[in-house]
């Protein structure tokens, strides 16, 4: 396996952005605040929780992740980290925590936005003394997409589809492209280097679609490297290699999404339960009783990694017969032949090492051969 | 079936004729027509009004079973392209995408005889392919844009020498990715309207089998059928456009 070389991946440039750009950029210019709130919003919440962990926030100062749309505690002392979306509904709830000046929800605050703050937004802000006032950093930083995979993003908007297509020109179609390239081009401070940059998009005559979206595409990203070369004092020789974006719209290709899809993934998620990376799945007991289990299946899982694209039948064939090697391997060489009448203390806690690591590898198999056995009922 | 619709080749990587396949979905459609679900039977109708450029007699045959809904709901492809009438006025001219696709299914049937379930190969993969194999893409269905305007949108040699041979380290700098990727092109596949798994797939195995690029894939939202379906549901009708466009 090349698990030890370097794989780029834009989830992993996610959590960088968010640890050390967003968290440790706080503790430097601000280096007597020892501890931070966390206040994010519905999709914030799923871009932190997708790919930092609890204990790393912790480790930049973060003691509490809150959520802005429930009515939380008050600390007038404490510093509070807001970030989210640049949405009327966040905005709003944001006004509303400093709205009493009796009682503050928090002391200073540090604005960090996922997207582009329009002006009619940025006013609505300043205008209340209360809140500016507090605001000890405003940052637009540019993270607006969801990450399931490592170098997968979607925006989560299912009425896109109904939207921009049924109702071209209409200013909800409208107001939806622009959305989406606002969204699309936070790919690219996500990147870190850029320079160069081809974007590409289909025709489509009778409803230009992905034509417009390109355009205000390239205006954003012309953005974005302007911002990068007031503050790059970058001492690189070379330049950062070229970038293409291809930006297709669904009518390049009606037909792929009603087909069925055979690879492992794609029946998981067309026949089985799934929420978020948590599936669920029935299994039968000792007594012929179906039971319901969840699992979690995500990349950390290496059968998921290695399998997922595979197909079905290919899928079913490989997990059994790794199945097969690992009680083959392991009953000649580990616990199946340790003499148990010489039990000494050492052979024991090696067995019981050992044990916690096989219990986990066992019910891995057996969830993937479950899985796979539902995925072929269908 | 499904796979022969798509790909107007059978198992065995012969041709199938339109009315062959016609008479397929019909035999389908008439055996207990009402123990069929409703899904099942909508996605073939999609598949076929889709894949076969159905003459108008032979539509209107094939969507009787269906509810008026469901009949409204295959009209609306129309936003995606996909329009019936178009279809007669072009009469006997090939289907290039078609084309593609059964000539791309034989190839895998070709390779691995066990791809029978999985002959249709998403259109996105030729595109993919098309972008590395040749700098210059159909003019005529691609459009391009660039930064800075005078950038040609060659991808360089940089792809093809492996980027760990130079790695300048940033250091001290807050941020900043590992110094490989910055020699390393990119390339973003986004699709507006939703990803299929399929698809998914594909970018995969094309970003394993393309490592001299950094691949990155996205969409609006990651969809199965029945979400593809919904969404087209809920597309207006054509008098609803019309309509809404009046008042505006």
């Amino acid at each position: 396996m090349e698990s030890n070389k370097h794989r780029f991946s834009l989830r992993e440039n996610v959590r960088l952005r968010l640890l050390k750009d967003m968290l440790s950029g706080l503790k430097i210019n601000f280096p007597d605040v020892p501890n931070f709130i966390l206040v994010v919003d519905t999709l914030t919440t799923r871009i932190v929780s997708s790919c930092a962990k609890m204990i790393e926030l912790l480790e930049e100062g973060v003691v509490a992740l809150e959520r802005l749309d429930v009515t939380r505690k008050a600390f007038p002392r404490m510093h509070a980290i807001y970030f989210i979306t640049p949405t009327e509904s966040s905005i709003g709830s944001l006004i509303k925590d400093f709205s009493n000046p009796k009682e503050p929800q928090y002391g200073n605050i540090h604005l960090f936005f996922s997207n582009h703050v329009d002006n009619a937004l940025l006013d609505k802000m300043s205008k209340q003394r209360l809140l500016s006032e507090r605001v000890a950093t405003f940052k637009e930083i540019n993270i607006d997409f969801l990450c399931p995979d490592s170098n997968l993003f979607h925006f989560d908007m299912p009425d896109a589809l109904p939207v921009i297509f049924s109702k071209p020109d209409l200013p909800p179609s409208k107001k939806m492209e622009e959305a989406i390239a606002y969204k699309l081009s936070t790919i690219i401070p996500t990147l870190f280097d850029y320079e160069k940059f081809h974007i590409i998009y289909n025709k489509n005559a009778a409803n230009p679609v992905s034509e417009r979206v390109a355009k205000i595409l390239k205006e954003r990203v012309n953005r974005f490297i302007e911002l990068k070369k007031k503050q790059d004092e970058d001492v690189n020789d070379e330049p950062p290699a070229p970038i293409k974006i291809v930006v297709l719209d669904r009518s390049f290709d009606p037909l792929t999404p009603i087909l069925h899809d055979y690879s492992y993934q794609s029946m998981v998620t067309e026949f089985l339960e799934l929420k978020g990376d948590m599936v669920e799945y029935e299994t039968e007991d000792a007594s012929g009783k179906k039971i319901k289990n969840t699992a979690t299946l995500s990349d950390e899982d290496d059968l998921w990694a290695k399998y997922k694209h595979e197909f079905i039948g290919h899928a079913v064939m490989n997990v059994s017969r790794e199945f097969e090697e690992f009680v083959a391997n392991n009953k000649s060489s580990q616990v199946g032949s340790m003499d148990m009448s010489q039990l000494d203390l050492k052979t024991m806690s090696d067995i019981i090492k050992k044990m916690p690591m096989y219990k986990e590898l066992m019910a891995k198999y057996t969830l993937h051969m479950n899985l796979l056995e539902q995925c072929k009922q269908v | 079936m499904e796979q022969c619709l798509a790909t107007g080749i059978d198992g065995k990587g012969s041709d199938i004729t339109n009315s062959k396949l016609i008479a397929m979905i019909a035999t389908k459609l008439a055996g207990n027509s009402s123990k069929i679900d409703r899904n099942v039977k909508l996605r073939l109708l999609m598949i076929a009004s889709i894949a076969l450029e159905l003459q108008e007699r032979d539509r209107k045959a094939l969507v009787q079973s269906l509810s008026e809904e469901d009949k409204e709901l295959l009209t609306k492809l129309f936003w995606l392209g996909v329009d019936p009438a178009k279809f007669a006025a072009k009469k006997g001219k090939p289907n290039k995408k078609l084309e593609e696709a059964s000539s791309a299914a034989r190839e895998r049937l070709r390779i691995n005889i066990s791809a029978n379930l999985c002959r249709y190969t998403p259109i996105i993969e030729g595109i993919a392919n098309n972008i590395i194999t040749s700098d210059k893409l159909d003019a005529e269905s691609y459009g391009s844009l660039y930064i800075p305007n005078n950038y040609d949108g060659s991808l360089g040699q940089k792809g093809r020498v492996m980027a760990a041979t130079s790695s300048i380290k940033k250091g001290g700098k807050i941020g900043g990715g590992a110094s490989d990727d910055r020699l390393q092109p990119k390339i973003i596949f986004f699709i507006i309207g939703g990803m299929s798994g399929a698809e998914m797939r594909v970018m995969s195995e094309y970003a394993k089998n393309n490592q001299q690029f950094n691949v990155i894939a996205g969409s609006t939202a990651i969809m199965k059928s029945s979400d593809y379906i919904a969404g087209i549901s809920k597309m207006f009708t054509k008098a609803q456009y019309d309509e809404a466009k009046m008042k505006n």
